[in-house]
């Protein structure tokens, strides 16, 4: 399964390649990496349906990660990729937002990564 | 001469009768008589009658004849006889579209009358202004007059007109759509004239028929009405009544366009417009010529359809001209009423405005010479006073000054949440996966694995470097709020402007976001690395810097809320060597300052915020730090595009 990490903090790659390195080693997940909403749309452009999970910060200069997820669930129809958004404010009104705009799930930082884990294993299992 | 008089004024009060038809052959008599007639008494004699004759069959002579016997009987000093002669005039005049000057005889009828005390006569007028204004199409007034004329009427028992009256109330109601009312007071006036037959009762007859013609049509029931037009017209022609010849017409006419039988529309049309021609009806003319024009559109006869239009629009002129004639009339008249009424007042307002002056001019001198001798005797304590005063002025303005940091150091503390959070969740972060990494390490080592264990140190490590740079990163931003609050005094030392710049870009921008979650910018810098550092005030310039970059969020997040599609926001910090000296620019694509209040914002207390969320002396203590350091701060803005500050400083 492919999946898609945006954060315009460049370390998350080290961290999420660190975190998921069974994972990947074992060939179950493979990870790509956009620093912002631009990248991401850029990289889905190139990689046609090749990510089929996307994980996004909210808060990013630019291009927010809520218009990314806009951008997607308007875009790529039949079936649009999955969709979790993070955010530092784990507030209702940015989570009321996300989930109106289609997103899939909503996660709050500081990110748990075991509770991560088993939702990205129950995706690939659908 | 008493006798002949007395017959004058009889016939005279008949004349305006609106029943009273003449015959073609009474006509040419009469005309006879008025020549040959040597006295005066007997000119107005049968100038009123032929005024009266001509009514409806030719208002142009109707008229010659109105003002010749209006003459005479001015001549005569006979008031009441001017006053019905001025209501029929105001009458016939009415029936040409001139409907102000109708209004303005009818007015005159009505004065006279009330000054004579002619009951008769005012009946007359007042029915006269009701007719006018059902034209103006004031249904209000037209009912309230045919009221009062109507009481009148009965009250001198002329029945004729009462019951003419009660046509015209159903009428009224016929035109503001109440076709209960209207078929009631029509059916009594018309059940009234009919006990009369066969000397037609007290209404004209063909008017009396599309009355209730309309009032059967307004009722929905068309064959009803479609067999009063058709007597209508018959009764017409009997009556050589022209004016109702052409409205019996027309109404059947527009009856049969209602039930789409266009050719039956067009004949009814066509007859209505020949006999408004022959005695200058223009209304009967205009709406059948609109309505014929409108027919032979409908049948592709454009020829025909264009030139039935022209028909209508000749017309039209001369009755839309006067109707702004008589507005423009009834405005003057208002407003020459509200005039006087104001002078009026105005006086009375003046007098009392005099008293005032005085007594407020007494009190203002009493007061005066209390203020001048209370003065002097304060003035020695008052120079003490002031002397402590400054003394407050001055740790006021320091205290000032520590709240203003405070507060912006209130606009940091969600940025500074914000930032610390990302490198502690990293730290936290990192130190887990390596703890992980060193349990593997050594079942690796256990394993003989050592090649695989040491990729794993070597991770490990790049985590603890990971670790060392986010703790530092946390580090830095601690110190630079504990810098910020902490007050003056400091050292200048080498400072890196660009990595300055950079933190408190970020930590506004994220304090911002905090406050307003819908708010987003684009942020861009453009550093140049070439400047290295500078002899500064770290703090100091930092708070500049922050304060530049809040407002220019403001700014863009002002412009964003009037929903401009296309609108990014948008802010850019640049750092630029220029000789000697460097320039740090601060430039938003807000809606900019306008110019009435550039030359204010950098005075102290000056903001635009809303009371309570600017200190105003963001911008002032900024320019006072700048020129502390030996800088420049400059403003360039346009309005509705946006503004630029730049930071002037010497590199030494």
């Amino acid at each position: 399964m492919k999946i898609l990490v945006v954060d315009d903090e460049t370390d998350v790659q080290a961290l999420f390649e660190q975190r998921f390195r069974k994972e990947i080693k074992a060939g179950e997940f493979v990870f790509a990496f956009a620093f912002s909403g631009e990248q991401a749309l850029n990289y889905m452009k190139s990689n046609h349906h090749e990510a089929v999970l996307i994980l996004s910060d909210i808060n990013m200069p630019g291009m927010s990660g809520l218009e990314l997820l806009k951008n997607i669930k308007e875009k790529y129809e039949a079936p649009p990729p999955v969709v979790m958004m993070i955010t530092a404010y784990g507030d209702k009104e940015n989570h009321d937002q996300a989930m109106k705009l289609g997103a899939d799930d909503f996660l709050t930082k500081p990110v748990d990564f075991n509770l991560l884990k088993e939702k990205l294993k129950t995706k690939q299992h659908d | 001469m008493h006798k002949i008089l007395l017959a004058i004024i009889l016939q005279v009060s008949l004349t305006i009768c609106s029943y009273s038809q003449k015959s073609n052959e009474e006509i040419v008599y009469l005309k006879k008589q008025f020549l040959k007639a040597d006295n005066d008494s007997f000119k107005l004699l049968f100038s009123a009658q032929l005024a009266n004759g001509y009514r409806f069959s030719n208002i142009d002579s109707s008229l010659f004849y109105t003002n010749a016997a209006i003459n005479f009987a001015k001549k005569l000093a006979i008031p009441f006889a001017e006053a019905s002669l001025l209501s029929l005039k105001g009458a016939t005049v009415l029936e040409s579209g001139r409907l102000p000057e109708s209004l303005q005889f009818q007015f005159e009828a009505m004065n006279l009358s009330k000054k004579i005390k002619d009951t008769n006569t005012l009946a007359y007028s007042l029915n006269g202004i009701g007719n006018t204004y059902m034209e103006l199409a004031d249904y209000k007034k037209a009912k309230e007059y045919y009221f009062q004329s109507k009481n009148l009427f009965e009250a001198v028992k002329d029945t004729a007109m009462f019951y003419n009256e009660i046509s015209n109330i159903g009428n009224i109601y016929e035109l503001m759509t109440m076709p209960d009312s209207a078929l009631y007071f029509q059916l009594i006036a018309y059940q009234a004239s009919k006990s009369r037959l066969p000397d037609r009762g007290f209404v004209t007859w063909p008017e009396m028929m599309f009355r209730l013609g309309n009032a059967y049509k307004l009722k929905g029931d068309k064959e009803i009405a479609m067999q009063y037009y058709k007597r209508g017209i018959k009764e017409a022609i009997a009556d050589n009544d022209t004016r109702n010849l052409t409205m019996n017409n027309l109404f059947l006419a527009k009856l049969y366009d209602e039930i789409n039988m266009p050719d039956s529309c067009i004949k009814y049309a066509y007859d209505a417009i020949n006999a408004g021609k022959t005695i200058s009806f223009r209304k009967g003319v205009y709406d059948a010529s609109v309505l014929i024009s409108k027919l032979f559109k409908e049948k592709s006869k454009y020829d025909s359809a264009y030139k039935y239009l022209a028909i209508a629009n000749a017309e039209k002129d001369s009755l839309t001209g006067s109707k702004r004639l008589q507005e423009l009339q009834r405005i003057i008249l208002d407003e020459q009423e509200r005039q006087r009424e104001s002078e009026a007042k105005n006086i009375a307002d003046k007098n009392k405005q005099k008293q005032i002056v005085l007594i407020v001019g007494l009190l203002i001198f009493l007061i005066s010479a209390s203020i001048l001798y209370y003065n002097n005797k304060q003035k020695q304590k008052a120079n003490k006073d002031l002397e402590s005063a400054l003394v407050n002025l001055k740790s006021t303005q320091s205290q000032l000054i520590q709240s203003e940091k405070m507060a912006s150091l209130g606009e940091l503390t969600a940025g500074i949440a914000h930032e610390i959070q990302n490198p502690l969740n990293f730290v936290n972060n990192f130190s887990e996966v390596s703890n992980e990494l060193v349990d593997e390490m050594n079942t690796e080592l256990d394993n003989g694995n050592i090649r695989e264990a040491k990729l794993l140190a070597k991770d490990v490590k790049q985590n603890l470097e990971k670790i060392t740079h986010h703790g530092k990163r946390a580090d830095a931003i601690v110190k630079g709020m504990l810098q910020h609050s902490r007050s003056g005094s400091g050292q200048k030392e080498p400072t890196d402007i660009n990595q300055l710049c950079d933190e408190y870009l970020r930590l506004a921008y994220h304090g911002l976001r905090a406050k307003d979650k819908s708010f987003n910018a684009t942020l861009k810098t453009e550093f140049d690395d070439t400047i290295g550092l500078v002899n500064v005030l770290p703090q100091d310039i930092g708070r500049v810097v922050l304060n530049l970059i809040t407002n220019a969020f403001y700014a863009v997040a002002d412009k964003a809320k009037q929903e401009i599609v296309s609108y990014e926001p948008k802010v850019t910090v640049s750092t630029k060597k220029k000789d000697n000296q460097l320039e740090i620019k601060v430039s938003d694509n807000g809606n900019g300052i306008p110019p009435k209040i550039l030359d204010k914002i950098f005075q102290p207390f000056f903001t635009t915020k809303p009371t309570g969320q600017g200190t105003g002396l963001g911008l002032s203590l900024s320019y006072d730090i700048v020129k502390a350091h030996g800088g420049e701060l400059k403003v360039e803005t346009k309005e509705g595009e946006g503004t630029s500050f730049s930071i002037n400083l010497s590199k030494q």
